[in-house]
């Protein structure tokens, strides 16, 4: 999970470990931390699996990409180790077109979720809408497990109902595209 | 038996004014005529100097046992002598049994008068402008505190002379024992209070805290006992280095966090019991072993960090400066003191010369104390957030510096430049002191 | 995530190891905690904090100015008896020396973590067991977590330990800045009754008490040539050493106990990880031992007959069943997260190497050191540790090796 400082990436990690719990797996969430400023790039690390997780490292060869910021990707090689035929989930309000892709990249997910973010919370928050992308683009974690998890958060009332919007509103404007090999390699 | 109150005469002070016997004729007569007084100023061997005959109250009094008819007794409550016209039979064999002139006869009654304390508030004491009598009540403190139990053992270490072993023997006493004390290294526990090789000398919970820690140690032991419902004084009785210097963040933190415990600070002005090294409570131009005099130094270069001042500037619940030689001022504050401590950050400030580490014989040590008051060297007062700061004793008319400077041996060396600079400074902070006082005076009679 | 304690159930929670010490130190009932924030401390105060703020921790909370306060102000409180906590690292750590090294001998049993953090400088901010590592012979008990769940239950057990009577010493229970500190995962968090009756109620002060009702001194001044001073001073030592030495049984004990009430069996000194048949053998400390684990499955499958040792226990060092288990081996690769300066390798490669006088035959070694300043140590980095070792077997060691010392930034 790539993001700046203040987008929520370490605590959508520690979401989405809670709801992969949730859905009965087992999961490790690491984020990497250097010193706390708002936007500054952040990364953090999940891993899945339905037997027990020893490993406490960071994560070197990701399966899936999730990414809350349009614009880290220019700072950082967000796409770094990345497995063939991995997936990325993004937040852009740009057109698949215009993303330079790697050609490991085999499914995308596209959401505008600044804009979203915007009119939810008046802020560029996306991390809990870019959770709702990855569900739709991945179908690795439901819908109900993150809003368990959301609820059990330590969001409440008016914040908690934001978020649960938002994880609703990424998974409904997201769109999802597998590129074949042709796609790839131009 | 209890102490008494009593009328002190200063003949150094006396101008012979006669006022004290006007009043006295005025209260015990209703005449103005001196030679009714009770009392009687009468010029002495040398040209302008005066002295009293006044009954002295005496505790095993010649009057008494040569009176024939019991008509003057000794009343234990009071301990005035108590004369009763019914049974005097006029013989004046009590003037003739007193030294001091202070039963006589009166020349309008015909009969002996003397001298009944006016009831406990003497009239010509109020009067007497150069401040050559004094109605002396310190006799109250003996009374208040005589039969608590010296919480201390017999025979502790300290110098000979020490003051700070007088000073923790009357706070202890008077604190009593449900009470904790953290006494980090220095004189305290260097004289036995915490103890050597398994033997202590101190009769409360007792403890070393380290010189750095006192004040976090403390409120960690103050706030379980109050969370167990317990009522117990948490009492630090530390030196000055360790509160100003090493000690201070602890300090500060909790003073800031107004955690109730009672912080005396001893201020013998440097580390004393490890050998007379500076601190930032040393005075400037002192000689301390680590500001020696020499060729290229003549002592200390920096002034005193005012520690008490500074423990105002986190508004405690209460702040004092105390003095040994002002017991009964000391004994008020740390009444003050402890009460505060229930609530919040009291801390006391008690100046302490040291008879070793300041170079004067030990038999001086209250004279050094009450010295460095009458001279402003030292000044005492109190604060509390909702009064202020006030000054407890008026620093108008101070003595001349040089009779303190000179008494002590730590300023043996000092050049007339070094004694102005000290003179400056002392300037500058009565004017500050004051200023804060007239301040707070000022607020209050708004507030009023 | 707001986990609520339940009276009597266990039950499952996802958080990090900050939120799990917390956890632990509720589950306690600990009378007080001192704090100040230090990175990557600070959100396991904040947890405490809140707890406190929510009733969930009816503790006193006391935010003091530093941690050299933090210890004193709980060194007060346990003197009146009060079970105590706080948590610190690295820079605080060294702040707090003075009271900390004076803590065993007080043999006052308090429980701090140490959430482990490189020592400055160069200034860093991140883990590296270097903190803990300093004040190893400091005489506290030093236990090393590896995952989330063995911090919440290291801490609780700790209480156990360090108040057991025949030891009377405090606990560091450490765990690692960033990976663990950070890390989430599910931990099952057991039942408050189960907690309580596991630690029953505190009596610490029943040695040394700070009570009116009790008036004694506190640590006079003990020692100094011809007189008893020398002798009672030897005694007080003496009983330090004896207290370490207990605490090896206690800790046993203790997990056993523990895995008893939960089911969850940690291994109390060390663990032995596929040493049946290993000839060789690569140690580890803290969270480094999961990717260390993963990296021995792959090398038992290429046919390398090698195994792990956990070391849990660091103070008191397990002397006694290190040997034991490495009796048999022929080379060993130790990895540190810290350096042990003047000796130039990690301080447990020191500490086996002492332990290994009690083996028969001569075992060649090697030191490693990695994951300073929160570099990650890969299962591809114990790869080569494994590569490495395995060669030793029929070679001789060499200097220390730093694995992390040709990382590079992502091109």
């Amino acid at each position: 999970m790539h993001g700046r400082g203040g987008q929520g990436a370490v605590l959508a990690a520690t979401i989405l470990a809670s709801a992969l719990v949730e859905e009965g797996m087992c999961a490790v969430a690491v984020p990497s931390f250097g010193f706390e400023r708002r936007g500054a790039p952040v990364a953090a690390f999940v891993r899945t699996d339905s037997k027990e997780i020893r490993q406490m490292t960071n994560i070197y060869r990701p399966d899936c990409i999730l990414c809350l910021d349009p614009t880290v990707g220019h700072t950082v090689n967000i796409f770094e180790g990345v497995r063939a035929g991995g997936t990325l989930v993004q937040t852009t309000n740009k057109p698949l077109a215009d993303l330079l892709l790697p050609p490991a990249i085999a499914t995308v997910g596209l959401c505008d979720a600044v804009t979203i973010a915007l009119a939810i919370f008046r802020r560029p928050i996306t991390n809990t809408i870019m959770l709702g992308a990855l569900a739709k683009t991945t179908g690795l974690v439901s819908l109900a497990a993150l809003r368990a998890a959301l609820e059990a958060s330590e969001f409440r009332d008016a914040g908690l109902a934001q978020n649960l919007t938002a994880l609703q509103r990424g998974f409904d404007e997201t769109v999802v595209q597998h590129l074949d090999k042709a796609d790839r390699a131009a | 038996m209890p102490g008494y109150s009593t009328i002190a005469f200063n003949p150094d002070l006396c101008d012979g004014c006669g006022e004290c016997m006007t009043v006295c004729a005025l209260a015990t007569t209703g005449s103005t005529a001196h030679a009714r007084a009770r009392l009687q100023i009468v010029p002495g061997d040398e040209e302008g100097r005066f002295e009293l005959a006044l009954c002295r109250q005496c505790g095993d009094p010649r009057c008494v046992a040569n009176c024939p008819a019991a008509a003057l007794t000794k009343n234990a409550t009071t301990g005035v002598i108590d004369w009763d016209g019914d049974k005097c039979v006029d013989c004046l064999l009590c003037t003739v049994g007193c030294m001091y002139g202070g039963i006589a006869l009166d020349p309008q009654a015909h009969r002996v008068a003397k001298c009944d304390m006016c009831g406990g508030d003497p009239a010509c004491t109020r009067v007497c402008a150069p401040g050559a009598l004094k109605h002396v009540t310190t006799a109250r403190i003996y009374n208040e505190v005589g039969d608590l139990e010296d919480l201390f053992v017999p025979g502790l270490s300290g110098c000979q002379g020490c003051n700070t072993e007088l000073l923790m023997r009357h706070t202890m006493r008077r604190i009593g024992p449900d009470s904790i004390v953290a006494a980090p290294p220095g004189c305290v526990p260097g004289m036995g209070a915490v103890g050597y090789n398994g033997l202590t000398g101190t009769k409360v919970p007792v403890f070393h805290p380290l010189l750095t820690n006192t004040a976090s140690m403390l409120p960690g032991i103050k706030r379980f006992y109050k969370r167990r419902g317990r009522d117990v004084t948490a009492v630090a009785l530390a030196g000055d280095g360790g509160a100003s210097d090493v000690g201070f963040q602890s300090l500060s933190g909790a003073a800031e966090r107004g955690e109730e415990i009672l912080f005396i600070v001893i201020d013998n002005e440097g580390y004393m019991n490890t050998g007379m090294q500076r601190s930032s409570c040393t005075p400037y131009g002192a000689w301390t072993t680590t500001t020696p005099v020499g060729r290229e130094s003549m002592g200390k270069t920096q002034d005193a960090k005012n520690l008490p001042l500074l423990m105002v500037a986190h508004r405690c619940a209460y702040v004092a400066t105390a003095s040994t030689a002002f017991m009964e001022d000391f004994y008020a504050k740390l009444d003050r003191a402890l009460q505060a401590s229930k609530r919040g950050f009291a801390y006391l400030h008690v100046y302490s010369p040291c008879t070793t580490g300041w170079r004067f014989p030990a038999e001086k040590n209250i004279e050094i104390a009450r010295k460095a008051v009458e001279t402003n060297f030292v000044m005492l007062w109190e604060y509390a957030p909702s009064t202020g700061l006030k000054l407890t004793r008026s620093v108008d008319e101070p003595a001349p510096l040089a009779d303190y400077l000179q008494a002590l041996g730590k300023y043996r060396h000092l050049a007339p430049e070094q004694v102005e600079h000290i003179e400056r400074h002392i300037q500058d902070d009565v004017a500050r002191i004051k200023q804060y006082s007239v301040a707070a005076a000022a607020a209050s009679a708004r507030v009023g | 995530m707001s986990a609520v304690i339940q009276p009597r159930k266990a039950q499952y929670v996802v958080c990090d190891g900050n939120e799990a010490a917390a956890l632990a130190v509720a589950l306690a009932r600990v009378d007080m905690v001192a704090v100040y924030p230090i990175t990557p401390q600070s959100s396991l105060v904040e947890y405490l904090a809140k707890f406190v703020a929510d009733g969930k921790l009816a503790a006193e909370l006391v935010d003091v100015e530093g941690e050299h306060s933090v210890l004193s102000v709980l060194q007060g409180a346990a003197l009146a008896g009060a079970r105590t906590y706080t948590a610190t690292c690295g820079p605080g750590l060294a702040f707090m020396f003075e009271p900390y090294i004076r803590t065993p001998g007080l043999r006052l049993p308090l429980v701090m973590s140490i959430v482990t953090r490189d020592t400055l400088s160069p200034q860093s901010v991140w883990g590296g067991h270097q903190d803990a590592m300093s004040v190893r012979e400091a005489g506290w008990i030093q236990m090393y977590c590896e995952s989330v769940q063995e911090v919440l239950d290291t801490v609780v057990m700790a209480y156990r330990i360090a108040e057991d009577h025949n030891v009377m010493l405090p606990v560091n229970v450490c765990h690692d800045g960033n990976y663990l500190s950070y890390g989430s995962t599910r931990i099952e968090l057991p039942a408050q009754d189960a907690v309580d009756t596991f630690l029953g109620t505190p009596d610490v002060n029943w040695h040394a008490a700070l009570d009116p009702l009790r008036p004694m001194a506190i640590d006079p001044l003990t020692g100094g040539a011809g007189g008893v001073g020398p002798a009672l001073f030897v005694g007080y030592r003496k009983g330090q050493c004896a207290g370490m030495h207990n605490a090896l049984e206690a800790i046993t004990a203790t997990h056993q106990e523990w895995g008893r009430i939960t089911g969850r069996q940690h291994a109390p000194l060390i663990e032995e990880y596929r040493m049946d048949g290993a000839e060789f053998a690569i140690l580890t400390l803290g969270s480094m031992t999961g990717a260390g684990k993963d990296a021995i499955d792959e090398a038992r499958t290429r046919g390398l007959a090698v195994g792990l040792v956990k070391v849990k226990t660091y103070r008191p060092f397990p002397v006694a069943a290190l040997a034991a288990a490495l009796n048999d081996v022929k080379a060993i690769g130790v990895v540190d997260r810290s350096v042990d300066f003047g000796w130039n390798c990690g301080p447990l490669y020191r500490d086996t190497l002492s332990a290994l006088h009690h083996v028969a035959a001569p075992i060649r070694s090697q030191s490693f050191i990695g994951g300073l300043a929160g570099a990650d140590i890969t299962v591809e980095d114990f790869g080569r540790v494994i590569e490495t070792t395995s060669a030793l077997v029929r070679g001789a060691g060499g200097a220390t090796i730093w694995i992390n010392d040709k990382d590079r930034a992502p091109a």
